[in-house]
């Protein structure tokens, strides 16, 4: 009987091509990147109008109709926590406190949030000028040792404010009411700051403040209640003093199997398609063996 | 808090469609991150490749096996079939695998604590129709009670940090049964500036000149995924799923909650400190093991896995 051997070869074929093709599917397992995590965007609310009564806000977005997020009586001075979004178009809008959410809001804007961003989406200016203000936050490493800082002017009264630690840099020479500045790095440690007013001499405050090194810093200049100014300091972002350069060592191998050369699976793979194209050539090319 | 953001949202996302969430589950655990060698081969042995079935097209049987009448040849053609199926099905399960692992932090992002207690959410008062936006434009008649004030004091930033000192006493991972009821601090190789691992194999570890897990900032805490004999604390890491979660103990005797958004594998020489270490606005936790292959030259695995998870609770 012809039949044997040759159901034989075939086996081996295909034993081959299975071998093959399990191999070439443990490279395509292998190969392929782990999988990217999307990161959120974070957003918070921050009411910097210093005669502007309470406000409600509302965030809702554009392509999830059934997705909002509310803050309620927003006083000023008030910077929310951050809210973890998923990347989407926003609306952010502000009522009065304790307005009907069908009543029409106040004002509104657009925040188009990316992946891996953060974002302060502020009321600024005076009640009879006022508008939402979408400022972009930086959640890069600052540089080692240093801390990264900006300062954001909520104060009508002192109108455009300097900001100068003490035996250190100058953070900001002048910055406008209802403005921020762009982030800057400092060294990090504790700093007496010095906030005055760049119109009225004597209009300043002095604030303590405890940089730490890895974090993301907003300074925010106020009308105090009493009349003069303050100084709030909200962390954007914090991490690591020293941060942890890469990888970490953290297996003994005791389970990554038997140390089998590379070539190993590639090779019997290689064999198996050999011996199923030789099976398949003989069969071709005696057809009438198992027709007759 | 948001509706989409609450458990029950999450809850309800998964439970729509549990058939390709099992798939992409199994494939995405053998495609993501597998740590070792032996775990790859058993993970697969489940697949018909794996267990030897034949994977070729009806064709070649055929003709080989045409003289033993229609009633074979159907059932070889048929078995190709199933097996090419299978092939197909293996390969599209593989790429649902890797986009279901791409999306893990993208939807349903979970609250995060210490926001919730600003952000009420009544849905009494949810807006009926959609957002409609006039960029920084007054579009309302102010209300009643709505007109400018004088001399307003600000609003006092919340100080809601734990106090200085506190510590994790432990982590606690129920869906890959971790139970660490001491951690002990990890510190800097001065030499390389990369975090040390704990020195026994059977040890967890957590950054101690790092955030502390439940304050802002991305924790670490980090565990050996084998010893040299077998697993070891961190051998399942890779499983984690979206939604797990994770409880820390500490010495405030606070316990906090975290719930994982993702699971990477980076190779070593392409980690990307930014994302794992770099500032994060909300309390971040990341738990980081060994995975891919292992380099027996280096006796070294080539790739870490992280989770990636954030404070609820």
């Amino acid at each position: 009987m012809t039949r044997s051997p040759r159901r034989a070869v075939r086996r081996l074929g295909l034993a081959g091509v299975a071998a093959f093709v399990a191999a070439a599917a443990g490279l395509v397992f292998a190969g392929s990147p782990a999988g990217a995590v999307a990161s959120p965007s974070y957003v918070r609310l921050a009411h910097l109008s210093p005669d502007t009564p309470k406000v409600d806000v509302y965030m809702t977005s554009y392509t999830r109709p059934d997705w909002k997020f509310l803050l309620k009586g927003v006083g000023y001075g008030a910077v929310s926590p951050y809210q973890r979004v998923q990347p989407d178009r926003y609306a952010v809008s502000m009522r009065p406190a304790g307005a009907p959410a069908s009543s029409p809001p106040v004002l509104s804007t657009n925040l188009d949030a990316a992946a891996g961003k953060a974002y302060t989406v502020a009321g600024v200016g005076p009640y009879a000028a006022l508008g939402l203000t979408v400022l972009d936050d930086d959640l890069t490493l600052p540089a080692s040792g240093k801390s990264r800082t900006r300062v954001i002017n909520g104060s009508a009264r002192a109108k455009t404010v300097s900001v100068t630690a003490q035996d250190g840099p100058t953070v900001t020479d002048g910055v406008a009411f209802g403005k921020s500045t762009s982030y800057s790095e400092v060294q990090a440690g504790k700093w007496t700051l010095q906030v005055a007013s760049t119109s009225q001499p004597d209009m300043e405050t002095t604030a303590a403040v405890d940089l730490s090194a890895g974090d993301v810093y907003s300074l925010v200049v106020l009308d105090a209640g009493d009349g003069g100014l303050t100084l709030a300091t909200h962390p954007d972002a914090v991490s690591a003093a020293v941060t942890p350069s890469g990888s970490i060592e953290t297996g003994g191998g005791g389970t990554a199997g038997p140390h089998l050369p590379l070539w190993l699976p590639v090779g019997v793979g290689a064999v198996g398609i050999a011996l199923l194209a030789t099976a398949f050539a003989r069969s071709r090319r005696s057809p009438g063996l198992h027709a007759a | 808090m948001s509706e989409s953001s609450s458990p029950g949202a999450r809850d309800e996302r998964r439970a729509t469609g549990p058939a390709t969430d099992g798939d992409a589950g199994i494939h995405a655990g053998a495609g993501v991150a597998p740590c070792a060698d032996a775990t790859q081969r058993a993970d697969r042995s489940d697949d018909p490749i794996a267990a030897g079935r034949p994977v070729t097209g009806g064709k070649t049987a055929a003709i080989v096996d045409v003289g033993r009448g229609r009633g074979r040849w159907q059932r070889d053609r048929g078995a190709g079939l199933l097996a090419g199926a299978g092939v197909v099905l293996v390969l599209a399960a593989s790429l649902v695998g890797v986009r279901a692992a791409a999306g893990t932090g993208d939807d349903g992002e979970p609250p995060i604590a210490g926001a919730a207690s600003s952000a009420p959410s009544d849905p009494a008062e949810r807006p009926s129709a959609g957002p409609t936006a006039v960029a920084g434009v007054a579009t309302g008649p102010p209300g009643a009670s709505w007109g400018p004030v004088s001399n307003q004091s600000p609003v006092a930033a919340p100080t809601t940090r734990a106090a200085a000192g506190t510590r994790p006493l432990g982590v606690r991972v129920p869906a890959i049964g971790v139970d660490a009821t001491s951690l002990v601090p990890l510190a800097i190789l001065p030499a390389t500036g990369e975090l040390a691992a704990p020195a026994d194999f059977d040890q967890t570890g957590w950054y101690a000149a790092g955030p502390v897990p439940g304050e802002p900032g991305p924790a670490v805490i980090a565990a050996h995924v084998d010893s040299k004999a077998g697993p070891a604390v961190f051998f399942r890491l890779k499983e984690l799923k979206p939604g797990d979660k994770v409880y820390v103990p500490r010495s405030d005797r606070v316990t906090v909650t975290f719930t994982v958004t993702g699971v990477e594998r980076y190779p070593k020489n392409a980690f990307p400190t930014q994302k794992v270490h770099g500032p994060t606005p909300d309390r971040a936790l990341r738990l980081i093991t060994c995975g891919g292959s292992f380099d027996y030259a280096k006796r070294s695995y080539r790739d870490n896995i992280v989770v990636y998870a954030v404070r609820t609770g």
